[in-house]
C-alpha cells in the first residue's frame, strides 16, 4: 500500500515536513520506537541531501518522498532530479567528503536494513528499507 | 533550536533544545565560536532536551569540538536523550567526546 507521494520544493523547511510524514507512516505500519526512529533518520538525512547537493547552483528543484507500507516492511524512496551523488552513496565512508554528506549516508547504510540506488531515466532514487520486527 | 548559556567559574554550561539537523546547526556553530573567541574553551553542552539529531547535528557537534580544543580547552556532552544516544553509539562518538550522565559530572570533569 502507497502511505505518502509527497513531491516538494527542495528548500530546508521541507526536511522537517518530510521527517514527520514518515513519522506518521512508520506509526501506521506499527514500527516500534526504535525502528521509528531510524526511518525518521534516514529521511531527514536523504533529504537534507537533496536540499544541499542534489542542485548545485542558483536554480533549485524538486524532490519526492514516497513512502510504502509492506506486510513485512517499510519502503522508503526519496528522488531528485539533480545531479545525482551515488558516488558517495556506494564509497565505503566519511574519508574525503563533506560531513554532511558522508556521514548522512553512512547513516542510512546504518539505521536501515537494505539501501540502494537507481537512476529512472532524470531521477536519482534512493530506496531505502526497514522490515519490521518478526511477530512473537 | 534554542541555546541558553551560564558561566560557572571556568566552565560554559550549554543547554540546548530541540532538533539538531540541518536547520540549527549553525546556531550552535556560531555559540560556540563567539565563547571560545571571548576565552571561554571549557563547554559542558547539556542535550537533555535535544529530541533529534543527524549528520548535520553531529556536524556541528564535532566542529565545535574541535574549535575548543584547537584553543586548550575541551567541550564535553551529557544526558543525551534516547534518540541521541542512539546515534552516538551506533556512530561510535563515545570515542569522540567525553561524554556523562548528568550536568554535574560533566561540570565536575573539567
Amino acid at each position: 500500500m502507497e502511505f505518502i507521494s509527497f513531491k516538494f520544493f527542495a528548500a530546508p523547511r521541507m526536511i522537517r515536513v518530510a521527517q514527520t510524514l514518515a513519522v506518521l507512516a512508520c506509526g501506521q505500519a506499527g514500527l516500534d520506537s526504535e525502528g521509528t526512529m531510524a526511518v525518521e533518520l534516514a529521511v531527514s538525512e536523504a533529504v537534507t541531501n537533496i536540499v544541499k547537493h542534489a542542485y548545485p547552483g542558483a536554480d533549485r528543484g524538486f524532490g519526492l518522498l514516497r513512502i510504502k507500507l509492506l506486510k513485512d516492511q517499510v519502503v522508503v524512496e526519496v528522488a531528485d532530479w539533480g545531479g545525482g551523488y551515488e558516488d558517495v552513496l556506494l564509497s565505503p565512508g566519511p574519508s574525503g567528503q563533506t560531513a554532511s554528506s558522508g556521514y548522512g549516508l553512512l547513516m542510512i547504510r546504518k539505521f536501515m536494513d537494505e539501501v540502494s540506488f537507481r537512476k529512472d531515466r532524470e531521477m536519482n532514487i534512493l530506496t531505502m528499507r526497514k522490515f519490521l520486527p518478526a511477530p512473537r | 533550536m534554542k541555546i541558553t548559556s551560564e558561566n560557572l567559574d571556568d566552565v560554559t554550561l550549554l543547554v540546548l533544545s530541540g532538533r539538531l539537523d540541518a536547520l540549527s546547526e549553525g546556531g550552535l556553530k556560531d555559540e560556540v565560536n563567539g565563547l571560545v573567541e571571548g576565552g571561554r574553551i571549557n563547554i559542558a553542552v547539556n542535550m537533555e532536551d535535544v529530541n533529534f539529531i543527524d549528520s548535520s547535528g553531529l556536524g556541528a557537534l564535532i566542529s565545535s569540538l574541535r574549535t575548543a580544543r584547537d584553543s586548550g580547552g575541551d567541550l564535553r556532552v551529557c544526558s543525551l536523550t534516547e534518540q541521541v544516544s542512539m546515534v552516538f553509539q551506533v556512530m561510535r562518538l563515545n570515542k569522540v567526546f567525553k561524554i556523562f550522565d548528568t550536568k554535574e559530572d560533566a561540570l565536575r570533569s573539567f
